[in-house]
């Protein structure tokens, strides 16, 4: 069946700055802002950018994504000629491996393209937190007649050596591309969305798949297309634009929804799977009379009956009387019981926090920065884990996921210590 | 779990829910939208499926296009399957029927039809009007062991009360052995539910006997009372909460009652399903609310945005509470903006209505009854309808009414006194 334009969603790839929080998922499956994932933004744009048919590159622990991704129906991908399929390693007559780099995953995936053959194939990473109506970006690479075009958006000079950056002409062709360069010549930092001609990808990628070495686009494939003067151009987008390299960021990305300012996810359009429940569906949020709450976002299902200040609260919650929660983010079907408080910590589901525990106490420890875990003081509780009554864990601590209270040798949680089965 | 060939479910939701006023005007009374996330006959439809039943035939009557739009295929309660399914049965004219349903039991006759499909065992005849959690099967299983042709469940209500139902009096083995619809002297307090399981063959017969012969065609008044002695009717008891919402006064209680863990009505435990997603209400996002913002007892559904106060209320999804407002012990529906500073105390406020800033409503003397409906609003319950629109610094009283869509402009603009109907007309 012919499509005029296919997409591919890069989401396998595992964060290890990520912490806990990514032990049992990828980077696009991790909550965000209460009650969506990661990767509802990007497949948002692609069903709000009018694109129809979705493939979903994923290898990484891809159980919570794919139950997440089910039919696709949230997103509208379900219907005669609309798809969202999901892409996973296969073994086939000659290739037996594990995808090597994203411009592997394309190529092993070169059949799901050829089947709508389509001018265009987007291919988006699942990782970024955004509204981005892509058509625009559309319209300028036909315009162009470009081979490929990629979105860049304005970051601060001192974080642009993070990222692929881009120097553009008045046309916006690509002049440098350079890959997380220690000086970047410019400060357009590449969102990881390639619109690519379908038989330029094809092309490109089987050259790679018999040259390459890393087997990724950003670090093989757009460089040798620049070099060899191919027609790449840059779209240069400068709306809201977030990510969740590391925890601290992930935890500034989400507080940015407590701002005066917040994102309006209405106007965004974005869905999520809301089938969060076989038994039933959440009830709207419950706050019982004593309960405090300000300056909270908080999602159906929960219950407050204590103070949550500054927090985001995801579906299920139970932040029982007597509790206290702040600067906090508590994900689905926590519970966090009498007497107990959460200062700057994050929560993954299903943790039960014991009565009178406290979690983020004292002073806030750098941790061994060898270990590229940026803690920045908060405390990161993962997930299904039991956290006994009446302990006190310091800042920067890991609990890992499915500690149980037998697990912790001391009452005392030292800052910057890690606990785990 | 029970094949459609054990027991198929009858629901009624034609039901007019006159009382409600312009809450039902424009939906049926099992449509009016119910505890910020939920509409009526989501409670029913979910006791239906945590039951184990699989196949509804869902007769509807009035005003039923929201009603349909809600129910739809059936998913969100489990009802779509090779042996699911639920089934819409609008009144229709035949050979010899051309009118529309008399009754409950004319209801359940004219859709014999249907039940025909499937010659099950036993029927269940439910009403989508009510509050309630109930395990059915413990119901159907009690029938069977006692061998009843039907069984009627029942509640003790007080004496009071007792006039607005069918009672019935029973034997030491809980048999039916009196029953009276709507008595002036109740000889008993244990009140009908509405809730029937019949043995088919027994329904059947009972209809062809009383309704074809045009004897009558309601169940309480005319089919109940005359299988009394030659059937063996059998009452079952329910203990818990129950609530007709069929008055304003009875719908703002059992909105408020979710909020209070005491009053038996627990959403977190109930597990009642609904259909989330329904026009994108799903799509909204979390609950925000903002710093200096004060919420006691509340129940709030997704999209809500709190700068002001909320006490003992229930916001549906969307709904605004600006800075300096505050709302107490009210219902607000989806959509619904107050400007800053207003105040709603005691009210009902449709979906989409604009309460200007400073609006004061619901502050007045609660003797006052509403002149026009004086039995639907008495006790001191404002109630304005969907997307009617108050200018900024109005005052409204208390027992007042305004209309769906009206603008208040003139007088009312500054002032709707107490017991006062606003028709924009």
């Amino acid at each position: 069946m012919k499509k005029e334009i296919v997409a591919m969603v890069l989401a396998g790839g595992r964060v290890d700055e990520l912490s806990v929080l990514t032990a049992m998922r990828p980077k696009s499956a991790v909550p965000i802002w209460g009650m969506y994932r990661i990767i509802d933004f990007v497949l948002s744009n692609m069903m709000n950018s009018g694109i129809d048919v979705v493939g979903v590159l994923s290898q990484y622990r891809p159980y919570s994504l794919n139950s997440h991704l089910a039919s696709g129906a949230p997103w509208d991908y379900l219907g005669r000629t609309r798809e969202l399929r999901i892409l996973s390693p296969y073994r086939g007559a000659r290739d037996t491996d594990w995808y090597r780099g994203t411009a592997d995953a394309v190529f092993q995936n070169l059949n799901f393209l050829e089947h709508y053959y389509p001018e265009l194939t987007l291919i988006a990473s699942g990782d970024h937190v955004y509204a981005m109506d892509y058509r625009p970006l559309i319209k300028q690479h036909l315009a162009r007649k470009a081979a490929l075009t990629i979105a860049f958006t304005p970051v601060p000079w001192e974080m642009a050596s993070l990222f692929g950056t881009a120097q553009l002409d008045r046309d916006g062709r690509v002049l440098v591309y350079q890959e997380k360069a220690a000086k970047p010549r410019g400060n357009l930092a590449s969102m990881t969305v390639y619109l690519f001609n379908t038989k330029v990808l094809q092309e490109r990628i089987r050259q790679n798949a018999a040259e390459g070495r890393t087997f990724q686009i950003y670090s093989e494939v757009i460089p040798r297309m620049v070099s060899e003067g191919e027609a790449v151009y840059g779209h240069v987008f400068d709306g809201y634009w977030k990510y969740a390299r590391t925890i601290a960021s992930y935890y500034a990305t989400n507080m940015d929804m407590l701002s005066s300012a917040p994102p309006d996810l209405e106007a965004w359009r974005v869905r999520t799977n809301l089938a969060i429940g076989v038994a039933a569906d959440p009830p709207p949020v419950i706050v019982q009379s004593g309960a405090a709450i300000a300056g909270v976002l908080v999602c159906a299902g929960a219950v407050l009956k204590g103070a949550v200040s500054n927090s985001i609260i995801s579906p299920g919650v139970v932040i029982e009387r007597g509790a206290t929660v702040r600067d906090s983010i508590v994900m689905h079907g926590s519970t966090v019981a009498a007497g107990a408080i959460l200062d700057r910590a994050i929560v993954d589901k299903g943790v039960l926090i014991g009565p009178g525990a406290r979690v983020g106490f004292g002073d806030v420890v750098p941790r061994d920065a060898a270990r590229h875990i940026v803690t920045d003081g908060l405390s990161v509780i993962g997930k299904g884990a039991r956290i006994p009554a009446g302990i006190v864990i310091g800042r920067d601590c890991i609990i890992a996921p499915e500690t149980l209270e037998s697990h912790f040798s001391s009452r005392e949680i030292q800052a910057g210590t890690t606990v785990g089965p | 779990m029970r094949s459609a060939r054990d027991t198929l479910v009858m629901l009624l939701a034609g039901g007019v829910g006159s009382r409600l006023n312009i809450l039902a005007s424009r939906r049926a009374k099992p449509a009016v939208p119910f505890g910020a996330n939920f509409r009526v006959i989501d409670f029913t439809l979910s006791n239906v499926m945590h039951s184990g039943l699989a196949r509804v035939g869902l007769l509807t009557q009035y005003k039923p296009f929201s009603l349909m739009d809600h129910v739809g295929s059936g998913e969100p309660w489990d009802l779509v399957g090779r042996e699911r399914g639920i089934k819409v049965l609008p009144p229709h004219t035949g050979e010899a029927d051309s009118d529309w349903y008399k009754g409950t039991a004319d209801a359940a006759y004219q859709n014999l039809w249907f039940m025909e499909d499937y010659r099950p065992d036993k029927v269940l005849i439910l009403s989508g009007d009510h509050i309630y959690r109930m395990d059915y099967e413990r119901m159907i299983a009690a029938h069977e062991a006692a061998g009843a042709d039907l069984t009627i469940a029942a509640m003790q209500v007080p004496w009071e009360d007792a006039h607005r139902f069918g009672v019935m009096v029973t034997d030491a083995d809980s048999w039916i052995v009196d029953f009276q619809e709507k008595a002036t002297n109740a000889r008993s307090n244990l009140a009908s539910m509405g809730i029937y399981v019949f043995n088919y063959r027994v329904l059947v017969e009972e209809l062809r006997r009383v309704v074809a012969a045009k004897r009558g065609y309601d169940f309480g008044k005319d089919v109940i009372p005359r299988m009394l002695g030659s059937r063996r009717l059998l009452c079952f008891p329910f203990e818990g909460y129950w609530r007709d919402v069929g008055t304003i006064r009875s719908f703002l209680d059992a909105n408020l009652d979710c909020l209070q863990p005491t009053s038996g009505l627990d959403l977190t435990k109930w597990e009642v399903c609904t259909r989330p997603n329904e026009k994108g209400s799903g799509d909204r996002p979390p609950v925000r609310v903002h710093q200096g913002a004060v919420v006691q007892a509340a129940l709030i559904a997704r999209g809500c945005i709190i700068e002001g106060e909320v006490v003992n209320s229930v916001l549906f999804s969307g709904v605004h509470v600006g800075k300096g407002a505050r709302v107490r012990n009210s219902v607000i529906m989806h959509d619904t903006v107050l400007g800053d500073h207003a105040t709603v105390d005691d009210a009902v406020l449709d979906k989409g209505v604009e309460v200007g800033p400073g609006c004061t409503l619901g502050v007045g003397d609660v003797s006052v009854a509403n002149r026009a409906f004086p039995t639907h609003l008495f006790c001191g319950i404002t109630v304005i309808g969907k997307q009617a629109a108050l200018p900024a610094g109005c005052r409204i009283g208390r027992n007042c009414l305004v209309y769906p869509g009206v603008r208040l402009a003139g007088h009312a603009a500054r002032e709707v006194p107490d017991g006062e109907t606003v028709t924009g007309a």
